[in-house]
């Protein structure tokens, strides 16, 4: 396909048209943060902002959701996800966008989770690229994750007056049905490419993470110092997980009515480092200390994911970072990983 | 099978949490399809030494408050502790950075010694609590999610997360942010971070974490500016000393 672009005027008019099919989500600022909301006036959508506090995710995987009703007579249901409109979620970033293929990965390829998949199913993606650094804790560059399309179904380069248009997918030409697109010439792919390497040189770190080597460096660090290190800095108020695009685990509980026969089971997200995480019954924890929790969070990025499905666990969104009072970075833990394996070496 | 017997009573407190339990108004009715309420002084007259479920509001200040909390908990099969002075002695905590005598001289001047008073203790420095139901004041909610797991038999859920798990589902902007201090981070969530939700900072009413990490959190006040005075009132504003020190010395 030629490469297109659209003017910022006709995109926005363009989304508008879209709210008479879609159902539009997209970034929205409430006071000082970002969050990903329905939009009903596009006047609203902020395609241009720094990143959300709690990832997309939650528009496939709510933070609290039904999965099955039942009642005292031994009938149960399952909730009904509506699918009559589908969602257009607008303007990830590209970090977003590669975790939601990892989310993909483990939810969506069968058998599959029934409500992730519906919800997934019915969503056209578009992302939209970086030009500048999103904030000073983002280290996307790092883990290799800027630029990338990842999930999107189109990815929209933002340049001073139009977004340059890739559509990546059947759905995403579908809802690109009409826009006002023009022809892109080379002057705006070497616009892009002039920007790109003022904004790469502008990212706290600008060194790459060796994924490869990072597994292998956290195979010989069970013992390293840093855990306890971490264990002396982190609050486990949870919030490292609960802002993470590539955290999914979750709780379930059963939510009685007053007739104490009828109810529902909900899931709702949990987080690794709070005290219960690994409690069974008995009173016995698995994980019982900050250090083995940090532990397992920093294992599960860097090794347990990347080993099975050779896809890094994190992304550099930086969103854990930015929201840990405490200041544990990953990317130092991963740099203080990395550095004694090459000591050894 | 016979509805449990009910029965609510109060020592130091402002009874702000009973009165949470009769703003469930909606759901009353229903409650009361299960139980009998049998001791309520917020709502009825009629009182009864029979009963199998006691909610305990208030924290105790007084040697004679002593018996009367030992002779319910012998009453009762179940005893819950009913809100932030009876869990962790609430606000009423503050009066334990004086003395007795000087808290006597200030409320009643001269007549100081006709009253008898003590450094106030949440009730489970008394006697056995079963569980506990935070916050000043309780969540009705949270209440009425208690009942319901104490009638099926099921373990009622005892919050053991910090309050920024709620506070960070709720996509709030973070207090510290704004340029506030705040207890979020090692205080017991339960309450949906209903405080940051409006702007403003978790005092810990539901109580520091069993196994918070203090030492940290104090750096991070101390970051963010806050000077020793202002931490230790941070700290203390809702919890008793002895209550935390008590459970810094648990197991982390």
């Amino acid at each position: 396909m030629p490469a297109s672009k659209i003017s910022k005027d006709d995109l926005k008019r363009h989304l508008s048209e879209k709210l008479t099919d879609y159902t539009l989500v997209g970034p929205v600022k409430s006071r000082l943060a970002y969050k990903f909301d329905v939009i009903s006036n596009v006047d609203r959508l902020e395609i241009e902002y720094t990143t959300t506090v709690l990832p997309p995710k939650k528009q496939f995987m709510p933070t609290v959701e039904p999965l099955i009703r039942f009642q005292g007579d031994g009938t149960a249901q399952l909730p009904l996800i509506p699918t009559d409109r589908p969602v257009a979620l607008v303007a990830l970033h590209s970090c977003d966008l590669i975790a939601t293929d990892l989310i993909d990965t483990i939810f969506a390829t069968a058998p599959g989770d029934p409500y992730y998949k519906t919800r997934r199913e019915n969503a056209v993606i578009l992302g939209v690229r970086c030009m500048e650094p999103c904030d000073t804790h983002a280290f996307c560059n790092a883990m290799g994750t800027l630029d990338q399309k990842g999930g999107a179904d189109i990815f929209l380069t933002p340049l001073d007056h139009h977004f340059l248009v890739e559509p990546l997918s059947k759905k995403g030409e579908t809802f690109l049905a009409g826009a006002a697109l023009s022809h892109s010439g080379d002057e705006d792919a070497q616009a892009v490419g002039r920007i790109a390497n003022e904004r790469d040189k502008q990212f706290r770190s600008q060194e790459k993470v060796d994924l490869k080597a990072l597994s292998d460096a956290m195979t010989t660090s069970r013992d390293h110092e840093i855990w306890d290190e971490l264990a002396g800095e982190c609050l486990a108020c949870g919030t490292c997980n609960i802002t993470c695009p590539t955290c999914y685990c979750f709780d379930m509980c059963d939510k009685m009515e007053l007739s104490l026969v009828d109810g529902e089971r909900r899931r709702s997200w949990d987080s690794c480092q709070l005290r219960e995480f690994a409690e069974v019954a008995g009173g016995e924890n698995f994980r019982g200390t900050r250090a083995d929790r940090q532990r397992h969070r920093f294992f599960r990025k860097g090794k347990y994911l990347f080993d099975r499905y050779d896809l890094t666990g994190c992304v550099g969104c930086g969103r854990c970072v930015r929201q840990c009072v405490a200041d544990i970075d990953p990317l130092e833990v991963y740099q203080r990983l990395l550095e004694r394996r090459s000591a050894r070496v | 099978m016979a509805k449990p017997r009910i029965a609510f009573f109060d020592f130091a407190c402002c009874e702000g949490c009973q009165l949470q339990v009769i703003n469930l108004e909606a759901e009353l009715l229903d409650v009361l399809d299960h139980v009998d309420i049998v001791t309520f002084r917020e709502a009825m007259s009629e009182k009864s030494d029979d009963y199998d479920i006691a909610f305990i509001e208030g924290s105790i200040t007084r040697a004679s408050d002593i018996p009367r909390l030992e002779k319910i908990r012998e009453n009762a099969t179940v005893l819950i502790a009913l809100g932030a002075c009876a869990t962790i002695a609430g606000v009423n905590a503050l009066k334990n950075r004086r003395t007795p005598q000087e808290n006597l001289r200030i409320v009643y001047g001269d007549d100081g010694d006709k009253f008898e008073t003590f450094p106030v203790r949440p009730i489970d420095q008394v006697v056995e609590v079963d569980y506990y139901l935070h916050g000043c004041p309780i969540d009705k909610n949270e209440f009425l999610e208690m009942v319901k797991a104490l009638l099926m038999g099921t373990a009622p859920k005892q919050w053991t997360s910090a309050v920024c798990v709620e506070c960070k589902l709720r996509e709030n902007e973070c207090v510290y942010d704004l340029g506030r201090l705040c207890m979020g981070p090692i205080s017991r969530g339960g309450c949906d971070a209903i405080c940051p939700a409006y702007g403003n900072s978790c005092e810990a009413c539901r109580g520091i974490l069993p196994d918070a990490n203090i030492p940290s959190m104090v750096e991070v006040l101390k970051a963010h500016g806050a000077s020793e005075a202002e931490i230790e009132r941070r700290f203390t504003n809702f919890t008793a000393i002895d209550k935390l020190v008590q459970e810094m010395e648990q197991p982390q």
